[in-house]
């Protein structure tokens, strides 16, 4: 069930332009390809993640999430293809010091404190802002534990203070992988606020996360991966919802005359049979019309309900269809 | 600002919080005391022998022999004698093996040595030496060379091994801290703690001597008597120069394993492997031609310390120490192709997450 804004190679380009302005890309990857011995990881990902956005990336496990953002951290060398920061042709070092990062589980010094291992990361690039340390610990709830050695943390502890490292020196670009791994309901909706808080100003936020309906809360646009390519990019609302229209799923009293019915009417988008229901493709406005509409011809609707479209069932449907590697 | 003076300043600040780091951990604090109760002992011992008759026969015996290895028509021969050997048995019994002008040659040099060392006074001086100012401070350094480097290989690939151990490189190097200025740092911290650790040991032997001469029996008299103070700091450079192939080779290891505690055990397990071979090595010609080249046995030519003599067939393995010169040169060869060899993979390697180690 792959629409048109899954895509090819060489699709590419057209599709990138939906809703993004190439013109001011804070990432641009050129054909960034990771190959670990026999296994493709990356495989010639070509991504432009937009100035200022909360950007998802997207993909099961394996898919390259993970080490497409080591590449872009400069931890992980490309096996080929090449890519650009914030359009600048600056050292690595030098755009690495604009950005922050978790990436997988926080590591840090079990002998130091949360205090001191902050310190030590803002330190070895040439910073000392002790107010700054102490905003950042109350800003992801840690005031109280800073100053307990880190091998005391639990883990949500440790993700807040993944996050608080990743936002010393008020990073321009932030790298979040698995920000809320290992945290409570409450801490996670902490998270969520606090990423949503972030992404205003010029920030921009690269978010990876399993929790899909975490991502569709937050993000403003997503790429998919699977098995290293980039298989759909563009807005959530987009993706979800091609059309603004909505799906209505409705039962009636003859479902084949009622496809027969609906099918050439021009504001209905979709018919598809799914049972003992129909699923109908149709702005959301438009759902009495389909009860006069079948009412009319002798068809009468006996259930109908709003039907649900996440970003979860998008990207289950889209990356159920790719073929392993 | 240039480039370069960015970086060095880079090296520097990393230098800085690394060792703000390292000093919160028991491990360089445990390894030390360590240097320092070895040393001390050492010292306390060549006190307590020379003020006991019987320990001061039993330190003499060991320490003032007489080695040579001569080739004679393709076979090596061994020739040793101790103070105490000579007293009991006359020469040694292989003299008669050598040709009639080296004969003579080598009595000469054995009377000479003889002459020196077996008076029964030398024997006491040289332990006097070991616990009174300068030259208490110079034979402390000179002998901590045989320990030192054990306890810097462990703390070397710790240091670096560890971040991958923990996964905190990532941390590290995903803010911008320079791959070879985050290595470069290490190695710098380890040097520093290298000259710090010999300064330590330096100061320990002086205030253990005052405490010496302090107690009776008084010993006062002799306190300046020996030694230069020059001789202090020859000593201290030629062991920290010694120092550096050891921290090179555990940080490289580190680095290739990317494991504390492999580094460690593949570090130890080659100083010991050198340690046993070299003497075993010695018995063919072709073998004595490749312990010049040990690392163990250049650190020993340097330093003109041997750590423990071995005797296989009679043959000492500090009996063919390389010259002063070849020594320097081949520890910076072995300095050298194990930093470079750290810095290769470390500046191509992939950066993984945490290896539990």
């Amino acid at each position: 069930m792959c629409n048109r804004h899954c895509l090819d190679i060489d699709s590419r380009p057209t599709c990138l332009s939906k809703g993004i302005e190439l013109s001011d890309s804070v990432i641009r990857t050129n054909g960034l390809t990771k190959r670990f011995g026999d296994i493709l990881a990356v495989d010639g990902l070509s991504l432009e993640v937009p100035r200022g956005r909360i950007f998802g990336l997207l993909g099961p496990n394996g898919s390259g999430k993970t080490t497409t953002m080591g590449m872009l951290l400069g931890l992980v060398k490309p096996t080929a293809g090449s890519f650009t920061l914030f359009e600048s042709d600056a050292p690595l070092a030098d755009s690495l010091r604009r950005m922050g990062a978790i990436v997988e589980t926080p590591a840090f010094y079990p002998y130091l404190s949360g205090r001191e291992n902050l310190a030590y990361f803002q330190g070895i690039v040439g910073k000392s802002n002790a107010a700054e340390l102490d905003d950042l610990l109350e800003k992801v709830g840690l005031g109280d534990r800073a100053d307990n050695r880190f091998r005391t943390y639990s883990l949500g502890m440790k993700q807040r203070l993944g996050l608080a490292y990743a936002l010393l020196g008020d990073p321009e670009l932030l790298f979040l992988d698995e920000p809320t791994n290992g945290m409570d309901p409450a801490g996670m909706a902490e998270v969520r606020d606090l990423i949503r808080s972030l992404g205003t100003g010029g920030r921009t936020v690269l978010l990876s996360s399993h929790l899909l309906h975490e991502v569709e809360q937050v993000c403003d646009s997503v790429a998919i991966l699977s098995t290293g390519k980039l298989i759909a990019q563009g807005d959530v609302d987009e993706l979800v919802r091609p059309d603004g229209d909505e799906r209505a799923r409705l039962k009636t009293t003859d479902n084949s005359l009622a496809i027969e019915i609906l099918t050439p009417l021009d504001w209905v988008t979709g018919v598809f049979d799914d049972g003992d229901s129909l699923l109908v493709s149709a702005a959301s406005d438009r759902s009495s019309e389909i009860s006069i509409a079948l009412g009319r011809s002798g068809v009468f609707v006996t259930e109908m309900a709003a039907e649900e479209t996440s970003l979860e069932q998008y990207f289950l449907d889209i990356t159920e269809d790719e073929p392993e590697n | 600002m240039g480039v370069i003076q960015q970086m060095l300043i880079q090296v520097l600040r990393l230098t800085l919080w690394e060792w703000r780091k390292l000093r919160r951990r028991w491990m360089p604090w445990i390894l030390l005391a360590v240097i320092l109760v070895l040393m001390q002992f050492a010292q306390w011992f060549a006190y307590a022998a020379y003020h006991n008759d019987s320990l001061q026969e039993f330190t003499s015996g060991g320490s003032h022999s007489f080695s040579v290895t001569e080739e004679v028509n393709g076979e090596l021969i061994e020739i040793s004698a101790s103070c105490a050997s000579l007293e009991s048995s006359g020469l040694p019994q292989e003299i008669g093996q050598l040709p009639e002008d080296r004969q003579s040659e080598f009595l000469a040099e054995m009377a000479k040595w003889q002459a020196n060392n077996c008076d029964g006074t030398t024997a006491r001086n040289d332990l006097r030496d070991e616990f009174t100012i300068p030259q208490s401070i110079a034979s402390a350094v000179t002998e901590s060379v045989a320990f030192t480097p054990i306890l810097l290989i462990i703390l070397a690939a710790s240091l670096v091994g560890s971040e991958f151990g923990l996964g905190t490189l990532r941390p590290a190097l995903s803010r911008g801290a320079g791959r070879w200025q985050f290595l470069a740092s290490k190695l710098l911290l380890l040097l520093l703690l290298s000259i710090a650790a010999t300064l330590v040991v330096s100061v320990a032997a002086a205030l253990a001597s005052l405490l010496a001469m302090a107690i009776p029996p008084d010993e006062s008299g002799m306190l300046a008597e020996p030694g230069k103070w020059s001789d202090v700091f020859v000593s201290g450079g030629k062991a920290i120069y010694a120092f550096v192939p050891y921290i090179g080779l555990s940080v490289c290891l580190a680095v290739l394993t990317q494991s504390a505690s492999a580094g460690i055990a593949i570090a130890l397990g080659y100083y010991v492997v050198e340690l046993i071979a070299a003497p075993i090595l010695t018995v063919t010609l072709l073998g004595q031609r490749i312990t010049d080249y040990l690392l163990r046995n250049n650190v020993d030519g340097w330093t003109e310390s041997a750590f423990v003599t071995v005797e296989v067939n009679g043959a000492s393995s500090t009996a063919n120490q390389p010259e002063a010169l070849q020594a320097f040169l081949l520890i910076s060869a072995y300095t050298l192709v194990f930093c470079f060899a750290a810095f290769l993979v470390f500046l191509r390697r992939d950066i993984a997450g945490a290896k539990g180690d």
